[in-house]
């Protein structure tokens, strides 16, 4: 009888970029079990809507995540609208979907160069990487923040993107489009590439369903699930959307709907600043208080599905803020993808997750 | 866009509701608690794919010593939020599946979600006095318009009273002295009826009824 032994791995790892702790059990080095645990990064950050107000917290909110900073004050915002009863203008909507949709952009360039990386391919991450700083560059010509945008305010937005800068955005993604088709061959077709993620790390699309997993890591699984093809924000004024499936199961599928996912973001973008409306950028609310009440949103981040809930008490303090993020929501699902596979596949199952704990935590 | 749904749920129900929503093929999204005056609230909410609407089940008031039953065997996926909810807000929840004893969030401080900070004690605070002092004004003003009221009936009284005097008088010119004990009687009973209706008054109203009375008799008086 082969012995078992606990193995623990994380929160300080050579290939885990985020402080997740897990607890494997292995048997004749194929994993047996897998206890999460997290809680190194706990900054309390939904206690600061008792000391921060409703406007101020908007700052916060972005803080929450170096990656999707702007997706969390997007979901935040639009919570405290809905419950302020506050209708922003369309051209507002239209630049958060668009930086929204950038956001998506480097965070999967990011993950792709970040999983090139776990497996050796170290040309396939500079060139990934690369990429991404081009998309940083456009936040930081428009916004004045590469990763912070802080473009948001509750009402609107802090400032506008005028239409040179958008068809500058445009003509940028043209080019990056060009390279990153180039990359997209290699890290599709190569065979160093099939060999370490095909087969590996598979979740049937009954395990995903059951798992209610959420994002790329469910759509890897052949689930459509994608809050975008709701058209919230201005993704009802699409011509066409239609989420990106995988039905392969394992960690190639995961990378497949990411890599896709890039193009299509791209040419989401191109196509809503085509029809960006000119109807002003709303102004910050100067409501006192926010009105007795609870209201949610979901939004689709580059992870997969985040849940925003707030809830007023009739002062300027929310009662409540919470930000469910996907990484939560696929916790379960990284437990059921690492019974029975190698102890050498660990790293790239974590990572086809995408983990972002810091905003689990938050 | 999708519809949102927010139903109330006794904690007794609970699983069964969670129960009837898995057989409905719901997705369970997230589980959130809150610290409320009255206890824990608690937020579990589900998403139905076919019709895009967002259920959620609302339980209020989770005491201390209130169990909370684990909705992990229907959906696994509400592990992490249990853990969380019971290391954040001290909930217990009970038959969870995988339960990690209080060391899911490595926290300084036991339930920290539950104290309330300064700042938001004295917003609450603030809340508290201006809603007392909105219903106090409130008060005030029905009862002042109640006594208005009762003001201008009991003018009204007593403007028919003296019509119904004048006509008497007419008719009292064959018995005068039986007219004059029978207005006399009146006179009092109407007075005595006028200070309970004034003792029971707003003394500053009943002050200003009392001297346009006086103004009235001095009148009557003088001509």
């Amino acid at each position: 009888m082969a012995t078992r032994s606990v193995i623990p791995f994380g929160p300080q790892h050579p290939v885990l970029p985020e402080p997740i702790h897990l607890d494997l059990v292995v048997e004749d080095e194929k994993v047996v079990e897998a206890i999460p645990q997290i809680g190194f990064i706990h900054r309390g950050l939904e206690k600061l809507t008792q000391k921060r107000d409703y406007n101020q917290f908007v700052y916060v909110a972005e803080r929450t995540c170096g990656i999707c900073s702007h997706g969390h004050g997007y979901g935040y915002v639009s919570a405290t609208e809905k419950l302020l009863g506050i209708e922003v203008p369309r051209r507002v909507v239209y630049i958060r979907d668009i930086l929204e949709e950038l956001t998506r952009l480097h965070s999967h360039l990011l993950w792709l160069g970040l999983l090139a990386d776990a497996f050796g391919f170290e040309a396939l991450f500079n060139h990934c990487w690369r990429l991404r700083e081009t998309i940083l560059d456009i936040f930081q010509r428009t916004c004045g923040g590469r990763i912070i945008l802080s473009i948001l305010v509750v009402g609107g937005l802090a400032h506008d993107i005028d239409d040179a800068d958008l068809k500058a955005i445009c003509d940028k993604l043209d080019s990056i489009k060009r390279d990153y088709l180039e990359i997209m061959d290699t890290m599709m077709n190569d065979v160093s590439v099939k060999s370490r993620l095909c087969g590996v790390g598979v979740i049937s699309f009954e395990d995903a369903m059951e798992l209610s997993m959420v994002g790329p890591f469910a759509k890897g699984s052949g689930i459509e699930h994608d809050i975008r093809s709701t058209g919230y924000g201005a993704y009802g004024d699409l011509d066409h959307f239609e989420p990106i499936i995988s039905t392969e199961c394992d960690c190639y599928a995961r990378c497949k709907v990411r890599a896709e996912e890039v193009i299509q973001s791209i040419d989401i973008i191109k196509e809503l600043v085509s029809k960006i409306p000119h109807d002003g950028i709303g102004q910050k609310s100067k409501a006192k208080v926010v009105p007795e009440g609870q209201s949610h949103v979901l939004i689709e981040q580059p992870r997969g599905e985040a849940f925003y809930y707030v809830r007023g008490n009739g002062t300027k303090y929310l009662d409540r803020f919470r930000l469910r993020t996907p990484t939560s929501q696929n916790l379960g699902g990284l437990v059921k993808a690492l019974q029975g596979v190698d102890l050498a596949d660990v790293p790239m199952i974590i990572l086809t997750i995408d983990p972002c704990i810091s905003c689990t935590e938050r | 866009m999708y519809t949102t749904e927010f139903v109330d749920v006794p904690l007794g129900e609970l699983l069964y509701r969670v129960q009837t929503l898995k057989h409905q093929g719901f997705r369970f999204v997230q589980m959130c608690a809150e610290t409320t005056e009255a206890g824990i609230d608690l937020l579990y909410t589900f998403y139905d794919e076919t019709v895009d609407n967002a259920y959620n089940l609302c339980v209020y008031g989770i005491d201390e010593k209130s169990e909370v039953p684990s909705i992990q065997e229907l959906y696994f996926a509400a592990f992490s939020y249990e853990n969380e909810t019971h290391d954040l807000f001290g909930v217990h929840f009970t038959n969870m599946k995988l339960d990690f004893g209080g060391n899911f969030f490595n926290v300084a401080e036991e339930a920290p979600m539950t104290i309330i900070t300064p700042e938001m004690k004295a917003e609450r605070d603030k809340l508290a006095k201006q809603r007392a002092a909105a219903a106090a004004k409130a008060r005030k003003a029905a009862e002042e318009k109640q006594a208005a009221e009762a003001d201008a009936a009991a003018d009204a009284k007593v403007a028919a009273v003296e019509a119904g005097k004048s006509a008497g008088a007419v008719a009292d010119k064959a018995d005068p002295a039986a007219a004059a004990g029978d207005a006399a009687a009146k006179e009092a009973e109407r007075a005595a009826k006028m200070e309970a209706k004034l003792a029971a008054m707003d003394p500053e109203k009943a002050a200003k009824v009392r001297a346009a009375l006086a103004a009235k008799a001095a009148q009557k008086d003088g001509e």
